[in-house]
């Protein structure tokens, strides 16, 4: 059978990236141009330039990943774009410029859901996943526990109440000093850091049980609250942090890890997975890491290697390529969505019917 | 919460001190409440001073589910529909450069919309009638939260 290679691109938040991939799983080309030096300065992104620089580069971003795959546009079976959630400025750049090539191409052309591409990223270094399968997608801008019965049917089994994951460890780093973006700079210090040393005292909202919702807005209060009562200065030095910082780092990473594989190991003694997925920006943490590959989920844990966590275009071509295996054709009437879900089943009757009452605890300690 | 006065009278201050995060909540949701056209939040306050929970509270008060509510700092604008569509805006990771991407100033004009948005000093002016909330720290749970009614003009903040 002759392999189909899949064309997938991806500009939602502060990568362009374009990647050409085979039957769904093997990487033929991944090229990812990311904006983070443009906008360090401001600590963030900045909408308009990020429209602009995904402008600058959509084009020769896709030629690399044509070139780089030994693949000519008119050898691509079909063309895979995110669609959303994103920025609706970044969103387009792609989508256009997806949606030209598929018209001039006449080659058919799928839209993804972002977090449906994050899922998908695990699938080149790992076995095939087996269903059901359990997801936590943990990034900037996403803290969210899916349930995956089976191929393309999520339920939303747990999110933030409040802010992301990923979030939480950048406006933690920005008030010690740490610079943009946090993950990184708190899972180094946190290394050589002491999170018994720094009690963090926090709340989280009251949830009715058995909900595994996330909550880390009360950490981030937290940690404010021990800086301004032990009058902690940000730092002068981001390579030599005071050891009250570097265990503040430690504690703050403590918590979140706690508190995420606390969810994931309720969720996995509820719904008895096949497989579960980490993925998306913070699962490249190293402290989360060895929690999740220490547990006995009762399934194999599958996670993408560092340079898949972050946006890339690979995955959102793996996760079209079911789509455009099965036939599927969205057209060019495919529009950015900036607050698409990903939710196309019910949990509660998913449960009605699959999860013994016993499973679920109702106790409220972690 | 201390009793409050309407806030019908243009240029009404309004000031009041919530006791946990649960009042900030119960404040927002009671201004949601009587929100039944055009209106445009400010909301101004350091970090961990609750904005994202009075923002849940007045997207509750609209008949959003407040846990669909989440922080867009991120995401930067999250739309929520209830009795009028909800823009809940997050500027903490731009510059007043980056405020311009945003397409603020089109979501502004819509009449039918409620539009939120935390850490709204970044924007660098105050759109015409908008509320300015601001929340302030007093203590670990208490918190003053300063309402400006009906600012008429374009005016720095």
């Amino acid at each position: 059978m002759i392999a189909m290679l899949v064309l997938g691109i991806e500009s939602s938040c502060d990568e362009t990236a374009a990647a050409v991939v085979e039957d769904g799983r093997v990487i033929r080309s991944n090229i990812i141009a990311s904006q983070i030096e443009t906008h360090a300065p401001f600590g963030g992104v900045v909408p308009e330039l990020a429209s602009r620089e995904h402008l600058d580069r959509i084009g020769s971003v896709v030629d690399s990943a044509l070139t780089e795959s030994g693949v000519t546009l008119e050898e691509i079976d079909g063309i895979a774009v995110t669609e959303g959630p994103g920025l609706v400025g970044s969103l387009l750049v792609g989508l256009s410029f997806a949606k030209s090539l598929a018209f001039v191409t006449e080659k058919p052309i799928v839209g993804v859901n972002h977090i449906e591409g994050h899922i998908y990223s695990v699938v080149f270094e790992n076995p095939p996943v087996a269903y059901p399968a359990l997801a936590l997608i943990v990034s900037g801008g996403h803290t969210t526990l899916f349930l995956i019965p089976e191929e393309g049917l999520y339920a939303v089994a747990g999110r933030t109440r409040d802010d992301a994951a990923g979030e939480a460890f950048d406006k933690v780093a920005k008030l010690l000093g740490l610079g943009y973006p946090g993950g990184p700079v708190i899972d180094r210090l946190a290394k050589s850091g002491d999170a018994a040393a720094v009690d963090l005292v926090f709340t989280i909202p009251r949830m009715t049980p058995p909900s595994l919702d996330f909550s880390f807005s009360g950490l981030k209060t937290a940690v404010l609250r021990y800086v301004r009562e032990n009058k902690i200065l940000p730092v002068a030095d981001r390579n030599h942090p005071d050891q009250v910082i570097v265990d503040l780092a430690a504690s703050f990473q403590d918590k979140v890890v706690r508190s995420l594989m606390a969810r994931l190991r309720k969720a996995a003694h509820r719904y008895r997975p096949q497989t579960v997925i980490l993925a998306g920006g913070v699962a490249c943490n190293s402290a989360l890491r060895q929690s999740v590959a220490a547990e006995d989920f009762g399934a194999p844990v599958y996670y993408p290697s560092p340079v898949l966590t972050t946006d890339n275009a690979a995955m959102i071509a793996a996760a079209g390529y079911p789509k455009l295996a099965r036939g599927e054709d969205h057209g060019l009437e495919i529009t950015a969505s900036a607050s698409m879900k990903l939710d196309n089943i019910s949990l509660e009757d998913y449960e009605e019917r699959h999860v013994q009452p016993s499973a679920i605890s109702y106790q409220l300690s972690e | 919460m201390e009793e409050s006065s309407t806030l019908e009278d243009a240029d009404a201050v309004e000031e009041f001190v919530t006791r946990s995060a649960e009042e900030t909540f119960e404040a927002g949701r009671r201004i949601g409440e009587r929100i039944d056209k055009r209106e445009i939040l400010l909301l101004s306050g350091d970090l961990g001073a609750g904005k994202t929970v009075f923002a849940k509270g007045v997207a509750s008060g609209l008949g959003v589910d407040p846990t669909d509510v989440t922080s867009p700092s991120f995401t930067l604008i999250n739309i929520h529909e209830g009795r009028l569509v909800l823009y809940h805006v997050d500027l903490y990771r731009l510059d007043r450069d980056g405020c311009r991407g945003l397409g603020l100033e089109e979501i502004f004009e819509d009449d039918s919309a409620v539009t939120i948005i935390e850490w709204a000093e970044r924007l660098g002016y105050v759109p015409p009638g908008a509320t300015l909330v601001e929340i302030d720290y007093v203590s670990d749970c208490e918190r003053r939260i300063t309402i400006q009614r009906g600012k008429s003009s374009e005016s720095t903040l």
